[in-house]
């Protein structure tokens, strides 16, 4: 059953307003939808919605919100970098590195994770110059069998680093994504969920 | 070569080339690919960027009928060959090279 988004922490009225601008460029630039299951997911089944957050996040003002609101999520949380698994998460990491900076802190790395050790040279399979023992928030654009993320903490965990917190933009809750991603032991959230999307109505925009 | 070793690839490749069967023509691509790298090399390339597609999400319907028409029909040509003659081989495999580069 799909649900909204719920965060512990009371949602202000400014995050509010930064969560509906970014569902604003995710209806616009990500998101598909068809009256039957048409798009073929990675699982093998077809769903009714498509979405691409590439698309969204290839502009910088979401970029900025998607690490604000990130920053709020997990201020106050102690790690050194963010990351995840190569193409949908390297943006998201960068958006949340570049929120920190904005706020005084130049020190948290973005990383990203190959899906294979390169077979030549350096052989490196995270880039971002981590260093080992790190503690590492994981992020990811899109989860929908949660496979990304579950296989982005398994490679930091083997390359002696400690998983902190696992934060997607959207989850789709189609495919037990979060489900299986808390079975690594490591607390997960979404920004947005495919109900959210959904049901985005964008006349109700005040700006 | 034998001809029952690439079947299996071709009953995967008939039944859709969606994300498990890309996944899955990958794993067998890459146990083979010491046996006869011209052939299995480049099919694993293939396979892997075609399933590193779905990015742990999925793929545009269009996306997927212009993959499944333009390398269907190629990739099962291939398996139907006799790859141990040389010629057949590589045109085989230049025929799916051509298509994948245009699709």
């Amino acid at each position: 059953m799909l649900t909204h988004t719920e965060f512990a922490s009371p949602t202000s009225e400014q995050m509010d307003k930064k969560r509906r601008k970014i569902l604003k460029y995710l209806r616009r630039e990500s998101f598909r939808s068809s009256h039957s299951e048409t798009f073929p997911l990675s699982s093998g089944i077809k769903s009714k919605y498509y979405i691409d957050c590439k698309a969204s996040l290839a502009f910088p003002e979401v970029r900025e919100l998607v690490g604000d609101l990130i920053f709020e999520i997990v201020q106050g949380m102690q790690f050194d970098a963010v990351g995840g698994l190569f193409i949908g998460a390297y943006p998201m990491a960068m958006a949340v590195s570049d929120a920190y900076y904005r706020r005084g802190n130049a020190g948290i790395r973005a990383f990203v994770i190959r899906k294979e050790a390169k077979s030549h040279g350096l052989l490196k399979l995270i880039e971002g110059g981590v260093r080992e023992a790190s503690r590492v928030l994981i992020v990811d654009d899109v989860v929908t069998s949660g496979s990304s993320t579950v296989e982005a903490i398994t490679k930091c965990r083997d390359e002696g680093l400690e998983v902190v917190r696992a934060i997607a933009l959207v989850d789709r809750q189609e495919e037990h994504g979060g489900e299986n991603i808390r079975k690594q032991a490591v607390e997960f959230d979404a920004l947005f969920t495919l109900a959210d999307l959904i049901e985005f109505n964008e006349s109700d925009q005040d700006d | 070569m034998n001809q029952t070793k690439t079947t299996e690839l071709a009953t995967l490749v008939s039944s859709g080339l969606n994300c498990p069967n890309l996944q899955k023509l990958s794993e067998i691509c890459g146990q083979r690919v010491n046996e006869l790298p011209i052939l299995y090399w480049p099919l694993l390339r293939i396979f892997q960027e075609l399933a590193d597609e779905y990015d742990d999400q999925g793929i545009t319907s269009a996306r997927y009928e212009a993959v499944n028409s333009a390398l269907q029909s190629p990739l099962l040509e291939l398996f139907n060959l006799d790859l141990s003659t040389p010629s057949d081989l590589t045109s085989g495999l230049n025929r799916v090279l051509s298509a994948y580069i245009h699709l």
